[in-house]
């Protein structure tokens, strides 16, 4: 299921998934990622500053920072704004 | 823009689940008037006139594998659009913007998974609908050659009945096919404007 979906999907996915603090395990659970990608994902977005990393003991947590709300706005925006094209009918 | 975007939304979900459930309907009878006819074929063998019950057993076999494929290439569509529905349906009050574009990705993915199967549905709707034509217009001639007779009853008249039906059917059959074709060409245009969002979101990406 996972390569049908675009990079900037996976992206937008985490980040609101982890709007609460969450652990790695749990990400790429509710993801449907293995631990390979989804740490080259949590990776990435943590180097952009979108996720902050915090250790309590022997577990990480994964949080959404304020600096990914643009990305996370502007992707609902253009998602949403791809139902302006209809099909034209109604059953 | 939420508001608009799931009505929209929620009205395309619909429709496209009737259009998928009534095509599985389509697939089962085009399985069920192929067996019926493949038997009466078959039995007809002893009356004689094998040559010809042979090629009418042979095209009842081929509108029994056209409606079995009919029914799994809808099953295999539906699967995916039933989930999200069922989440819709029962989604407790208002939806916030960020569930609403969750259930777009997914649907997005799930086009992106079947673009091929409704493509094929495409084709297989057109054909069951032209072979459905086809055994109406048969039961239509078979009515007016029975009516010709000069001892005809009532039964005779049936035929009519059947090409009613199989004609109304083939013509619905035509329609649906005309809606798979408006919602392949309305999801292959979201696909390409995806891209174009890719581009969008990559550069958002870059400048932090």
């Amino acid at each position: 299921m996972a390569e049908r979906r675009t990079p900037y999907e996976i992206y937008w996915e985490i980040l609101v998934y982890c709007k609460t603090p969450r652990a790695f395990t749990a990400i790429i659970n509710r993801c449907d990622l293995n631990s390979r990608t989804g740490q080259d994902y949590i990776s990435f977005l943590c180097a952009k500053g979108y996720l902050s990393r915090t250790v309590e003991g022997e577990k990480s947590w994964y949080t959404t920072t304020e600096k990914a709300a643009e990305y996370l706005s502007l992707f609902t925006e253009l998602y949403q704004k791809l139902f302006d094209t209809i099909p034209g009918f109604r059953l | 823009m939420t508001d608009e975007t799931l009505t929209q939304f929620k009205n395309e979900l619909n429709s496209f689940f009737v259009l998928v459930i009534l095509n599985m309907v389509f697939g089962a009878l085009a399985m069920a008037f192929g067996m019926q006819f493949m038997i009466a074929s078959v039995m007809g063998l002893v009356e004689g006139e094998i040559p010809l019950h042979v090629l009418a057993a042979a095209i009842s076999l081929a509108v029994f594998g056209l409606g079995l494929s009919w029914v799994v290439s809808s099953a295999k569509v539906l699967k995916g659009v039933t989930g999200i529905r069922r989440e819709f349906s029962e989604y407790p009050g208002p939806v916030p913007a960020e569930v609403l574009t969750g259930w777009i990705v997914r649907l997005m993915t799930h086009y992106r998974e079947n673009r091929e199967t409704i493509r094929r549905m495409t084709v297989i709707c057109a054909l069951g609908g032209c072979a459905f034509l086809a055994v109406g217009v048969l039961n239509l001639i078979q009515g007016i050659t029975w009516t010709a007779d000069a001892n005809a009853s009532w039964i005779q008249g049936l035929p009519f009945i059947a090409a009613g039906i199989n004609l109304a059917i083939g013509l619905a059959s035509l329609l649906f096919c005309g809606y798979f074709r408006r919602y392949s060409a309305a999801w292959d245009l979201r696909l390409d404007e995806t891209a174009r969002s890719e581009t969008i979101l990559e550069r958002t990406l870059e400048q932090q």
